[in-house]
């Protein structure tokens, strides 16, 4: 029987019931008595209050009850007396609606003291009194029905009778009461609770027609405490239907309103959670509805319906259910997982657990089951720990869950191999590793362990595969693992994880380093004939080198190299020597090692001793680089350091290597001894070095910085020679000859003239002409004449056709020279005609030199020709010839505008006339009388006088024409002596310095100063003029020559300069007995400077020696004053 | 209406005179006690307050009763209540927990929630003791205040630890602000904000809470550590140093705060303050409690000070007192053979608070060999084990992984060790480089003000600690004895 009343008449009951009840209570329960033991503040007199509270609850009820009814009785009699006692008065009504009322209470509580006492259900027959006290009740509702249809509360009479209608089963009246309220009373307040009412008669009849029609009546009373249940009604009509959509839509607005109208007066509907029905009947749709909809979309749906934890379990549990029931597996699992997240109850958490372990033996998809394990392990965990569960049940729970958690793990596990996926790998150790943290004494937990070591190796984690690896090696019976084969997973494990060590901390380092040590050790001693030794015996040596100790290690991996020379790690243990050694900075250690393998004829791969060679020679360059920096800061000891590495490697690459770092560091520091004397050395003893010609070039380079010119020309020569292929070879050729040349070393220049010569195809015309005249003037200059004629005649065709000319016309000269007049002669006929057409000066002056020399047997066998005591006719007429011949040839000379050579043909003219008159006056006369021979004497002496006077014409010639050219050149010297009375003295010429010593590659001591301001101040001239009176001093005067030519290739200089440099030059040359060209340079450093005193003094004084005289005063008139510096530069003859 | 009511209030009141008067023990009830089962003679021996009698009888009576006996719930409550008072603090509210689980009467779960609250407030109980139980996701909406307001706070905690904001917040929006568990909420609230990365916000709620009136003492001085904390991080050094000042002299980890404090001054320049808080560490009662960041701080003062000698010492006194620990930790040594790591660990309030409640279980089980019913005795003593393997378990994993982090922690420091021995030695080097150029200043220019507030006399006094200030001389000026090697 329940117990379905509406508002008014729960409140009336009230009204009564609770005073009543509350009484009674207060009575039964002792309460004043024991308040006064509350004070005592005794908690547990308060469990024992409330408790017994309890216990009298019970019985006080049934006490309460039969009190009721007594009371009941006695209102009900006193009703009926006031009924009686109240005939017309207006509250009649209202006492008849009281008495309806009592009726209906003594009803209830007569049914229950019944129950109550039986404990059983009751018969009809026992619900009898109960129910014709609500006939009586209805009766009296229907009389104030019918006495009083104007009674304000004929709604609620109606609303009652129809309860108690309903309670009898006499559902047509009750339709006919809810329908009379509907229709009679639209604004009253039991319209909604009507609807309600009859709705639900309908939904349980299965008309649902009729049902969604009263139901939805209701929507239009939305301030109805009935409006949330009528919604959530709605939805159960919808879900008859199978319309999910529309169900949830009515769960939802249910669930919402239900929040707002938080108390329900219907009694129907009093002890219901609306809102907790509608959320978990949602699930009960959600699944049907919304198919496609992901799991987790449907978790946080019911999360943003859900108002607290419980109630998101609550619903969460009802929709997984419902997954599983309609076998969406994969749905119901991750639902399933969520809850095990959120839930805390173990024995929710154990069935969680079984579902998802159904579920996934259904899909056979283990995705992320490793977080079943945990649920389940989670659950264990809980019951395991658990006081009220028994021994027995926990060991019952845990083999079944093992099973499970076995299962799920080993299908992870075959399904990572069968993928070959590090994610899955990973997945399946995180389950291995939670089993075997809470299953440690199942009959499998070692072949568990070797899986999950697997596992974990595959997922790349190698730490924790090593930790199990090991653990099986220490712990696991022979029986079930491989100790060998475990001990050595262990070592790859730590081994792969340390590939990796910048991603682990450092403890994690450290385990594995040692893990990896300690395990190598127990490995090797255990397994020394294993096939994996090698592996292990060089990782333990590569561990103690990643640890940072590499002494150590250099040792283990030198023995491993020992014992496998030619193993698979021997390239890398070589490798990690030299590597330690250079984190070490040990490079001389790492050299000697480097050697040592290099040298090891057991290693026999070749380019493995390539890549060694490299690295050696790498470190040397860190070795001398090492010492350069020490160098920098302390040059002595940085020198001495380096200097001493040399020559303890001296010959090896080492030593080379040194020595290379040490020329850079010298040329800064201007230590040029050093710098030459280390270049020397590598030039000397690195012939092949790769380095040599760079070396070279720097030798060259600061030589020609310095201006030593000796030394330049040297390494000049010395790169032409041992670089016969480079590209600058015949530009160094050419600058060593010219430089020689200057030098005075004849020989020298001459031997690079032949080489250039020799690679005359690479020449232009005009440098193979200039070479091979060059050539020949040097041999001249040295009287050599005889070694020009194979020079000329070998060179002949390679000269273009003017320099072709002037060689045929040298040929023929030297030839004359040495006597050879047939050959000479055969040369001059040819070229006779050549001599009137060439317009050249230089071919010119080339043919009337031949000419000129032509004449000189003639020449020299006339002035030989001289009458002795007897006149000799022939004699006479020999002479007479000769004199012809000279003449002529010697006039044809005159002819032409050669200076040099008129002048020498009249100075022989001279001679010849001269000559002649003195032979015809020295001639002896024929016998004759004295008188006779007076006259023939005074005829004889007329016609010598005839030739003096043409004597004293080509003698005045000379006079002239020499004035007037002003030739100063020493070739004609002999010439003016035979012209002049004085003889013109060879003051100029000063000692050359001593041969050029071609082994010397150093400079003198005394001049490294000057080097170094040279080097220090390349545009300063200051420097220059000191260096070149120093090597005035030592009478060098090619080096002051070339240094002088090197200031003049400056751009920058001024006019004062360049003319002092010029006349510089002048004056070497005087020195060096070329007045010629002393006469030409100082002339044009006149012109640059006409100021240029030094010029000036010189070239008058060179004028005067050649009796230029008025044109050496004429250069003189000028006042000039010479300063002190430049005094020196004044010839010692001229001052 | 009125008429009624007005006769029923008379009717009422009469009853009410002859209860008074007229009351007299039930009859119906002393006739089922009197049945004399083993409830009603425990009861009876419980509602004398006769716990350890009552204790036994209730034994017996839930082992030879299910969950359907009418008094069950009762009687497991009675017995949890009676093992709380004989001292089975840790059984007493498992049973109290299985209650909260399974039974439906709201009055024995009120009751246990009574009882939860105080041993929770007053530390007892652990925080987390309950948010690992169901009591998460029950509905308690029938508690009545102030009790709710436990309720709330704890399940918005649970909700908060979950994940699920909102309803945590939902829950903590029924705590009205008078209440001790408002304060904490918003203590918890600021610790959200910090773990969101809201510094500005925990700061406002952690000033807040520190402006209040009536904040208990605990949250009033966790706020002050991390609010001392969060300024620190924002370097506004001199208010955390005030904070920090203010924490409690006797709190526990007292160590831990110096040492921040330390810190601070050390920030601030205040090297002396720095190194006296330092020194203060030397106590005997911190004995245990330093760490290898006191040698770390201790070192890097007196380098600040290019007081190398006693910094170079500060690093060897390191290195000799982790030598051995360090060694093991090498060697890889279990954390189970590892004695050194175990005292250290063991001052891990992580670590220690599990040991206070694995100390206090073995005591309880201890306990129970002292009852004379053999029965109880095993029964209880099996259910301590259960609760001691859980703990051991629990602190097993603790330590592992508290190894893990230590050794880590150590590692670390060596080497940063290391690397202040080598800044140590470049400073002497580069200090020659300088100082060599300058004049030498008189020591007493260099010399801190005040230089010496209390001698070091091995010994300390909480108060002290505070103002402890040590002797240091700026020696950055000056060339010592080994200087002549650099120069």
């Amino acid at each position: 029987m329940s117990n379905t009343r509406g508002v008014g008449y729960i409140f009336q009951m009230k009204t009564i019931n609770i005073y009543l009840i509350l009484t009674v209570l207060l009575m039964g329960t002792g309460f004043f008595q024991k308040s006064l033991l509350a004070q005592s503040n005794d908690k547990t007199l308060k469990y024992v209050k409330d408790f017994s509270g309890e216990k009298k609850e019970e019985r006080a009820f049934i006490k309460k009850l039969l009190k009721d009814e007594n009371k009941i009785n006695l209102a009900i009699k006193n009703t009926k007396l006031l009924i009686e006692k109240s005939r017309n008065k207006p509250y009649l009504p209202e006492l008849y609606l009281r008495l309806a009322d009592l009726y209906v209470e003594k009803s209830r509580v007569s049914y229950f003291i019944r129950k109550s006492l039986k404990k059983e259900p009751l018969t009809k027959l026992e619900t009898l009194p109960s129910t014709s006290l609500k006939n009586q009740a209805i009766e009296v509702y229907q009389r104030i029905l019918d006495h009083f249809p104007d009674f304000e509360q004929c709604d609620k009479v109606h609303f009652f009778m129809a309860h108690e209608f309903k309670e009898l089963g006499k559902i047509d009246q009750m339709i006919i009461h809810y329908r009379k309220i509907i229709k009679s009373f639209p604004k009253s307040l039991y319209v909604p609770e009507s609807y309600l009412l009859l709705g639900d008669h309908y939904f349980k009849s299965q008309d649902l027609d009729m049902a969604q029609t009263h139901y939805s009546e209701i929507i239009k009373f939305p301030d109805s405490p009935a409006f949330s249940i009528a919604q959530y009604k709605l939805g159960w009509c919808h879900i008859n239907r199978a319309e999910f959509q529309k169900a949830i839509k009515r769960f939802e607005i249910a669930l919402s309103s239900a929040k707002k109208h938080k108390t329900n007066d219907i009694d129907t509907y009093r002890r219901i959670d609306i809102r907790l029905e509608s959320l978990t009947d949602i699930a009960f749709c959600y699944v049907d509805c919304y198919k496609k909809h992901s799991p987790e979309k449907a978790i946080a749906y019911f999360q943003s319906y859900a108002w607290s934890l419980g109630s998101f379990i609550t619903s969460l549990e009802k929709l997984a259910g419902r997954y599983f029931l309609k076998k969406k597996w994969k749905h119901s699992i991750i639902v399933y997982r969520k809850l095990s997240e959120l839930q805390e109850n173990t024995d929710n958490l154990l069935i969680y657990s079984q579902k998802i372990f159904e579920c996934l033996r259904e899909t056979n998809e283990y995705e992320h089951a490793n977080t079943d394990v945990q649920i389940i392990i989670k659950a264990l965990e809980k019951q395991r720990y658990s006081t009220h569960i028994s021994k027995k049940e926990k060991v019952k729970k845990e083999k079944e869950y093992e099973i499970f958690a076995r299962e799920i793990i080993t299908s992870l596990h075959d399904n990572a191999r069968k993928q070959n996926n590090i994610e899955a790998f990973k997945q399946a150790s995180d389950a291995y590793l939670v089993y075997l943290d809470f299953f440690r004494e199942t009959d499998v937990f070692w072949e568990m362990t070797a899986n999950c070591a697997e596992a974990l190796f595959a997922s790349e984690n190698f730490i924790k595969a090593g930790q199990h690896y090991e653990k099986l090696y220490n712990n696991a019976p022979e029986k079930i693992v491989n100790k060998e084969e475990v001990l050595f997973s262990a070592l790859t494990s730590y081994y792969h994880a340390l590939k990796n060590k910048d991603k682990l901390n450092p403890y994690e380092k450290n385990y594995c380093r040692q893990g990896l040590l300690s395990n190598g050790k127990i490995f090797v001693d255990k397994f020394p004939n294993a096939k994996q030794i090698q592996d292990v015996l060089f990782n333990m040596a590569w561990i103690t080198y990643d640890e940072g100790k590499y002494d150590l290690a250099i040792e283990q991996f030198k023995s491993f190299i020992n014992t496998y020379p030619n193993g698979r790690a021997t390239r890398a243990a070589i490798h990690l020597i030299m590597d330690a050694f250079y984190m070490k900075e040990d490079f001389k250690g790492l050299v000697i090692f480097g050697k040592d393998i290099l040298s090891n004829p057991k290693i026999t791969n070749d380019k493995l001793k390539k890549e060694v060679s490299t690295i050696v020679s790498s470190a040397e360059q860190k070795i001398v680089y090492t010492l350069s920096l020490s160098a920098i800061d302390d040059w002595e000891k940085g020198r001495t350091k380096i200097l001493s590495v040399a020559r303890k490697h001296a010959g090896s690459s080492l030593g080379e290597k040194a020595l290379q770092s040490l020329l850079g560091p010298s040329l800064e520091k201007k230590d040029l001894l050093t710098f030459f004397q280390t270049g020397n050395n590598l030039i000397v003893n690195f012939p092949n070095s790769s380095n040599y010609e760079k070396t070279l070039r720097l030798m060259i380079q600061t030589s020609m910085k310095i201006g030593d010119y000796k030394l330049l020309a040297n390494y000049l020569e010395l790169f032409c020679n041992s670089l016969p292929k480079q590209e600058d070879n015949l530009l160094f050729l050419k600058q060593a000859s010219h430089i020689y040349q200057q030098l005075g070393a004849y020989k020298k220049a001459n031997k690079l003239f032949d080489q250039l010569i020799y690679k005359h195809e690479n020449l232009k015309q005009s440098q193979i002409d200039y070479v091979v005249f060059q050539w020949i003037d040097n041999l001249l200059t040295e009287n050599l004449i005889i070694e020009t004629l194979p020079v000329l005649k070998n060179y002949l065709n390679i000269l273009s056709e003017e320099g072709s000319t002037i060689a045929r016309a040298k040929l023929s000269t030297a030839y004359f020279k040495l006597g050879e007049q047939k050959n000479g002669n055969k040369i001059l006929k040819k070229m006779k005609k050549l001599i009137k057409s060439t317009k050249k000066p230089i071919i010119q002056d080339a043919l009337l030199e031949m000419k000129f020399y032509s004449l000189s047997k003639t020449y020299s066998d006339y002035l030989k020709c001289q009458m002795k005591e007897t006149l000799d006719n022939k004699l006479f007429k020999q002479k007479q010839k000769q004199f012809a011949i000279l003449q002529k040839g010697y006039n044809q000379i005159l002819s032409y505008p050669s200076p040099r050579w008129v002048l020498a043909s009249c100075a022989h003219l001279y001679k010849v006339y001269y000559d002649f008159a003195n032979f015809l006056r020295n001639a002896p006369a024929p016998k004759m009388g004295e008188t006779e021979k007076k006259q023939y004497m005074e005829l004889i002496e007329k016609q010598a006088q005839t030739y003096e006077k043409n004597a004293l014409k080509f003698k005045k010639t000379f006079l002239d024409r020499s004035q007037a050219w002003s030739i100063c050149d020493k070739k004609l010297i002999p010439f003016f002596n035979m012209i002049n009375d004085k003889e013109i003295k060879n003051i100029f010429y000063k000692e050359p310095s001593p041969l050029l010593n071609s082994n010397v590659f150093e400079p003198s001591k005394d001049l490294i100063p000057l080097y170094k301001e040279r080097l220090s101040e390349p545009k300063e001239l200051t420097s220059l003029y000191e260096l070149a009176k120093l090597y005035a001093e030592k009478k060098e005067w090619g080096q002051i020559f070339l240094l002088c030519e090197n200031g003049l290739e400056k751009d920058d200089i001024s006019t004062k300069d360049r003319s002092m440099l010029i006349s510089i030059q002048g004056l070497i040359c005087l020195y060096k007995n070329n007045d010629n060209m002393a006469q030409t340079l100082l002339k044009k450093s006149l012109e640059i400077d006409p100021n240029n005193v030094v010029s000036r003094i010189n070239l008058s004084a060179l004028l005067l020696n050649y009796g230029y005289l008025s044109k050496s005063k004429e250069i003189l008139s000028k006042k000039t004053s010479l300063s002190t510096k430049d005094s020196v530069w004044i010839h010692p003859g001229a001052k | 209406m009125k008429r009624t009511t007005l006769i029923v209030s008379i009717l009422f009141l009469c009853i009410m005179i002859q209860s008074c008067l007229f009351f007299k023990p039930d009859k119906q009830l002393k006739k089922e006690i009197s049945k004399k089962d083993n409830f009603s003679l425990a009861y009876n021996l419980f509602s004398k307050q006769q716990y350890n009698k009552a204790l036994p009888l209730f034994h017996t009576y839930l082992k030879t009763h299910g969950p359907d006996d009418d008094n069950y719930a009762w009687a497991l409550f009675f017995y949890g209540i009676s093992l709380k008072e004989n001292g089975y603090k840790y059984l007493a509210f498992d049973v109290f927990l299985q209650l909260i689980e399974k039974s439906p009467n709201a009055k024995i779960v009120t009751h246990i929630l009574g009882l939860l609250e105080p041993a929770i407030l007053n530390a007892q109980l652990s925080e987390n003791y309950i948010l690992y139980t169901s009591f998460c996701s029950k509905n308690f909406d029938y508690i009545e205040a102030p009790l709710s307001y436990f309720i709330n706070y704890q399940q918005g905690m649970c909700n908060w630890k979950k994940g699920y904001i909102e309803w945590g917040n939902e829950h903590f929006q029924k705590i009205p602000l008078e209440s001790v568990y408002y304060t904490k909420y918003r203590f918890e609230k600021a610790r959200l904000f910090i773990q969101k990365n809201e510094n500005e916000k925990a700061i406002d709620i952690l000033e807040n809470i520190l402006n209040s009136k009536n904040v208990s003492k605990s949250i009033k001085t966790k706020s002050q550590i991390t609010l001392a904390r969060l300024y620190y991080g924002q370097k506004k050094y001199n208010q955390a140093d005030k904070l920090y000042k203010k924490i409690a002299k006797y709190h526990p980890e007292q160590s831990r705060f110096l040492l921040e404090r330390a810190w601070t001054q050390f920030h601030m320049g205040y090297l002396d303050t720095a190194l006296g808080l330092i020194i203060a560490l030397n106590a005997p009662e911190f004995k245990d409690q330093i760490t290898p960041e006191y040698f770390l701080l201790k070192s890097l003062i007196y380098k600040n000070v290019c007081n190398y000698k006693s910094a170079l010492d500060i690093v060897e006194e390191f290195q000799d007192q982790y030598k051995d620990i360090l060694s093991s930790l090498k060697n890889r040594h279990k954390l189970a053979n590892h004695i050194p790591a175990l005292k250290l660990l063991s001052n891990k309030k992580i670590i220690s608070d599990q040991l206070k409640i694995l100390e206090q279980l073995e005591f309880e089980n201890k306990m129970t060999k002292t009852l004379t019913n053999k029965s109880i005795s095993k029964d209880l003593s099996s259910k301590y084990q259960v609760l001691i393997n859980k703990h051991i378990n629990l602190i097993k994993k603790k330590a592992d992984q508290a190894y893990i982090s230590l050794a880590n922690q150590l590692f670390t420091y060596e080497e940063n060790m290391r690397l202040m021995n080598y800044e140590i030695g470049l400073d002497m080097y580069q200090r020659v480089k300088q100082v060599a150029g300058k004049s030498k200043k008189t020591l007493s220019e260099n010399h801190y003000d005040n230089p010496v507030i209390y001698s070091f006399i091995n010994e300390y006094w909480n108060d002290e600690l505070d103002n402890l200030r040590v002797s240091l001389i700026d020696q950055c000026q000056t060339l010592e004895e080994w200087d002549i090697f650099f120069k």
